[in-house]
């Protein structure tokens, strides 16, 4: 219960992004890049040292590996446009939603670990593919940080699917 | 350096089959939303495929019971593969699961 309740926050920091009447300036979009992806590469660190189950394993593994790769590649385009990553009550919720969300991770243990990481990728990846396509797609206004983003929503699309697939594996 | 060229040259000519020689066609699958495309390449004996990754995530090229395996190909990375035998050949991207692609060598 207490996972969902974390979720939730998570989406809602997304969510916010949508429905603020002002949308985010790409300084702050690149904010919120970097901060997504970062968030996703701890949870993954996490799970690699916490779990024992393989496909977890390396769901975990994969997470590190993709997101570390976006984010070098959202650092250098950020560099080459003299785009400097700004803040947005959009990273700072994002923030505070993994804070406790890795609270929550680190106090357990086994098949319950894994069920609240594999669970909180899966709406956590939900809850950026809405926010690719409702706020930062449609509020990046340099083609090149647009252009960036839209390659990376099929991953993301793909990391979902992959999420969901393992969730429906450890069952209830 | 011409000697060693020569070396180079005697030890490609010895690995080499007759048939391999002759230097076959190039085919290009790129690796872009999280997919090889085209998914099915029809290719010749003696022929090369270059995966060119236009994915911002790495991914490789495997099939581990032909023992064909790029390692990781990073995000603008290529790898260049010759095949030598007939035959279709599956293969997947060990690091996402749905991505699959196969070569169909006449």
């Amino acid at each position: 219960m207490k996972n969902a309740s974390i979720t939730v926050l998570a989406i809602a920091a997304f969510a916010a992004g949508a429905a603020n009447a002002q949308a985010p300036s790409d300084p702050q979009i690149a904010g919120i890049v970097v901060t997504a992806n970062q968030i996703d590469i701890d949870a993954g660190k996490l799970a690699k040292s916490h779990t024992k189950n393989k496909e977890v394993q390396g769901f975990a593994n994969q997470m590190i590996k993709d997101h570390t790769a976006v984010n070098k590649q959202a650092v250098a385009l950020a560099k080459k446009l003299g785009v400097k990553p700004a803040a947005s009550d959009t990273q700072a919720s994002l923030k505070k939603g993994a804070a406790e969300n890795m609270s929550n991770l680190k106090k357990l243990k086994g098949k319950q670990f894994d069920k609240a990481y594999i669970d909180h990728e899966v709406d956590y990846h939900q809850a950026v593919l809405d926010a690719i396509d409702k706020t930062l797609i449609p509020s990046a206004q340099n083609a090149e940080l647009k252009g960036l983003i839209e390659k990376v929503r099929p991953a993301i699309a793909a990391h979902l699917d992959h999420a969901k697939m393992i969730q429906s594996k450890l069952g209830g | 350096m011409l000697r060693f060229g020569r070396i180079l040259t005697l030890a490609a000519a010895v690995a080499l089959s007759p048939g391999a020689i002759a230097a076959g066609k190039s085919h290009q699958v790129v690796i872009e939303g999280i997919k090889f495309v085209p998914e099915r390449i029809e290719v010749a004996v003696g022929d090369s495929i270059t995966w060119v990754n236009k994915d911002p995530v790495p991914h490789t090229v495997t099939n581990a019971a032909k023992k064909i395996e790029s390692g990781t190909i990073d995000p603008n990375g290529k790898w260049k593969y010759v095949v030598r035998r007939k035959g279709d050949i599956d293969y997947v991207c060990r690091f996402h699961p749905g991505m699959r692609g196969t070569i169909s060598v006449k």
